[in-house]
């Protein structure tokens, strides 16, 4: 089971409290992601989504319940193992891309590289290999300001894979994007599953998107309401 | 992530704000620099100082003669008869105008044997011949009544004649010498604005036979104080006894608090620069927020986040450190131009000033030089530490979600 699943959810909680107001953000899901897949989660605003989402890449914590990803349990991390957890097993790709304006395009791609402590010959490898993959190397010496939405978002799922994690979380990666570019990550993210084995969780409204993916989550009132396998 | 690498993310956040990161290195700045430029004042003086009281030599003893009645030549013998005792040299002094030039000078009778260790060991000449002790209204002049103050050209040359009113009287003299230039002093007048004339000429002519100053050298530096103490019960209230030790002592002692005063007023400016370099790092802290999240969704520690603006806070005390020393040193020079602006130009000639604003050079304290630096880089770490504890606090999915 631990290996031909890559993300397993049990009974997972996430009550948020405002003063004494709790407001549960999901109401425990039971959820089991196969390895090398490409999945949509899909439902509508307020549905726990994101929540899911920030869980299983270990940004937040669940109230109740466990979450094992590649076999580790990550509710038992501390805040130190669950860092090195985000940066060697998640690869986070945001609506906003989260670009730092000040770096260029190489050195944002290079960061998670630099966090995990990796040297620059190797680095500096590493980065050029990514923006090959996604033709970004002539852009490299660019601010991400200097970028078109697309190319900002390429150069962030070029970030995220950089470190070569199993699993890509996506939020909204098409949120800012026309019909074209949009078209163009999530192929990219179909080619990450087909070519290069990777596990890629993707949150969307676009139920336009749901026909490049393999599984799609519907989610309502912070369950998982139906599980499509397509 | 190593070192080096948080080193340089922290360097690019603080100069993709680059005004607002100049002006809290300014702040920063402004405070190690008022405290160079003060303490190498401070510490100028009393080098400045210092060398003065070398050149009387630490064995030295002044006595001066209080009240109207002078020094007789029995109490010099008496004094040089006294144990420890090595060298008494009696003087005369009056002050008076040199005619024409319209100077102040000190007219010094002395024996002209006696003038060398008067003059701390070498009477240095510029031009003519040295004082001898013949009983003729001859003199050797200092620099500064041969020269003119403003423009340093000679106004008086050997062979002439000056005539130097003292009261009523009017004494004329042939210049047989003129001095190198020596500096101020401090207990006596300063060489450069005496006029040295035989005693026994002085003595015949002023119809004064006794002594206003008598200098005394003891036979060692550890004896200096009793054979004071041993002048003092011998001429009693008649004589006021200085050592230079005291002097060189009380004077040390008044510096140390003055300068120690003053660079702690200078630091009250650190205060400002901490709250400044807060206000700047919570700034940051804040417009950041998502910023920091992302940084952390990708893996960064909260040690490795704390340790980011920590560091920008350290440059910002490194930058504003040096910057300071070096904008210190250019304060000192420039207040030295100042008080010579103000005050009155420096003498001609090498060596310490006679104007008390411009008779020293500044000299830099390496005791607190050391203390500014330590200062700013303390004062914005210490102003660093919470903004940057909350920025390692942040939670990843809060601080993604701000707006």
């Amino acid at each position: 089971m631990g290996d031909e699943f890559h993300v397993v959810l049990n009974d997972v909680w996430k009550v948020y409290r405002t003063g004494k107001v709790e407001w549960p953000a999901l109401r425990g899901v039971n959820l089991v992601i196969k390895r090398n897949t490409f999945t949509a989660v899909v439902g509508p605003s307020g549905s726990g989504k994101t929540t899911l989402l920030n869980i299983i890449g270990g940004l937040d914590k669940p109230t109740r319940g466990s979450v094992v990803v590649d076999g580790i349990d990550i509710t038992r991390l501390n805040g130190r193992k669950l860092a090195e957890y985000r940066n060697k097993y998640v690869g986070f790709v945001f609506q906003l891309y989260n670009l730092l304006s000040y770096l260029t395009v190489f050195e944002n791609v290079e960061l998670p590289l630099a966090i995990k402590g990796i040297n620059f010959r190797e680095r500096r490898e590493l980065v050029l290999k990514a923006l090959d993959v996604f033709g970004l190397r002539d852009l490299s010496s660019k601010r991400p300001l200097e970028l078109s939405g697309g190319e900002q978002q390429r150069v962030a799922i070029a970030r995220a894979l950089v470190n070569m994690p199993n699993l890509i979380l996506a939020d909204e990666p098409t949120g800012n994007l026309d019909s074209k570019n949009a078209q163009v990550v999530v192929e990219t993210f179909r080619k990450l599953v087909d070519e290069h084995g990777k596990t890629v969780v993707m949150v969307t409204h676009n139920v336009e998107l749901t026909k490049y993916v393999d599984v799609v989550i519907k989610m309502k009132d912070g369950n998982v309401v139906e599980v499509i396998n397509q | 992530m190593n070192i080096y690498d948080v080193v340089k993310l922290a360097w690019k956040q603080l100069t993709q704000r680059r005004l607002r990161t100049i002006l809290t290195i300014l702040a920063v700045a402004v405070g190690v620099m008022v405290i160079i430029a003060l303490s190498s004042h401070a510490r100028g003086i009393y080098v400045s100082f210092i060398a003065n009281f070398e050149r009387l030599g630490p064995t030295t003893i002044i006595v001066s003669s209080t009240g109207t009645r002078l020094l007789s030549d029995v109490d010099v013998y008496r004094v040089s008869e006294l144990p420890g005792v090595s060298i008494v040299i009696p003087m005369r002094t009056l002050s008076g105008n040199v005619e024409g030039l319209n100077v102040r000078a000190t007219v010094v009778g002395v024996r002209a044997s006696e003038l060398k260790e008067l003059l701390g060991g070498d009477v240095n000449l510029l031009k003519g011949n040295p004082l001898t002790d013949t009983p003729i209204p001859i003199a050797l002049i200092g620099y500064n009544i041969a020269h003119d103050q403003s423009s340093s050209s000679e106004v008086v040359d050997v062979g002439q004649t000056i005539a130097v009113r003292v009261g009523t009287r009017t004494y004329i003299f042939s210049v047989v010498g003129i001095l190198n230039y020596y500096g101020s002093s401090f207990l006596l007048s300063s060489p450069d604005d005496s006029i040295y004339i035989p005693l026994d000429y002085f003595r015949r002519v002023s119809g004064v036979q006794g002594y206003s100053v008598v200098i005394v050298k003891a036979s060692d530096v550890n004896v200096v104080s009793d054979v004071a103490d041993n002048i003092r019960m011998l001429l009693g209230a008649r004589a006021r006894v200085t050592t230079v030790q005291s002097v060189v002592n009380t004077f040390t002692n008044i510096l140390n608090q003055m300068n120690l005063l003053l660079v702690s007023i200078a630091s009250t400016s650190f205060i400002a620069a901490g709250l400044g370099t807060f206000n700047i790092m919570m700034v940051s802290v804040l417009e950041r927020v998502r910023e920091i999240g992302l940084l952390k969704a990708l893996g960064m520690s909260d040690t490795t986040v704390l340790l980011l603006y920590l560091i920008q806070g350290l440059l910002i005390g490194l930058i504003g450190g040096l910057s300071g020393f070096g904008l210190g040193i250019v304060l000192s020079q420039a207040l030295t131009h100042i008080f010579s602006l103000t005050i009155g130009p420096r003498s001609p000639g090498p060596g310490p000033q006679a104007n008390p604003f411009t008779s020293y050079t500044p000299v830099l304290d390496p005791q607190y030089t050391l203390i500014a630096v330590v200062l700013s880089l303390t004062t914005t770490a210490v102003a660093s530490i919470y903004p940057s504890w909350r920025a390692s606090k942040l939670s990843p999915v809060e601080a993604l979600r701000y707006e």
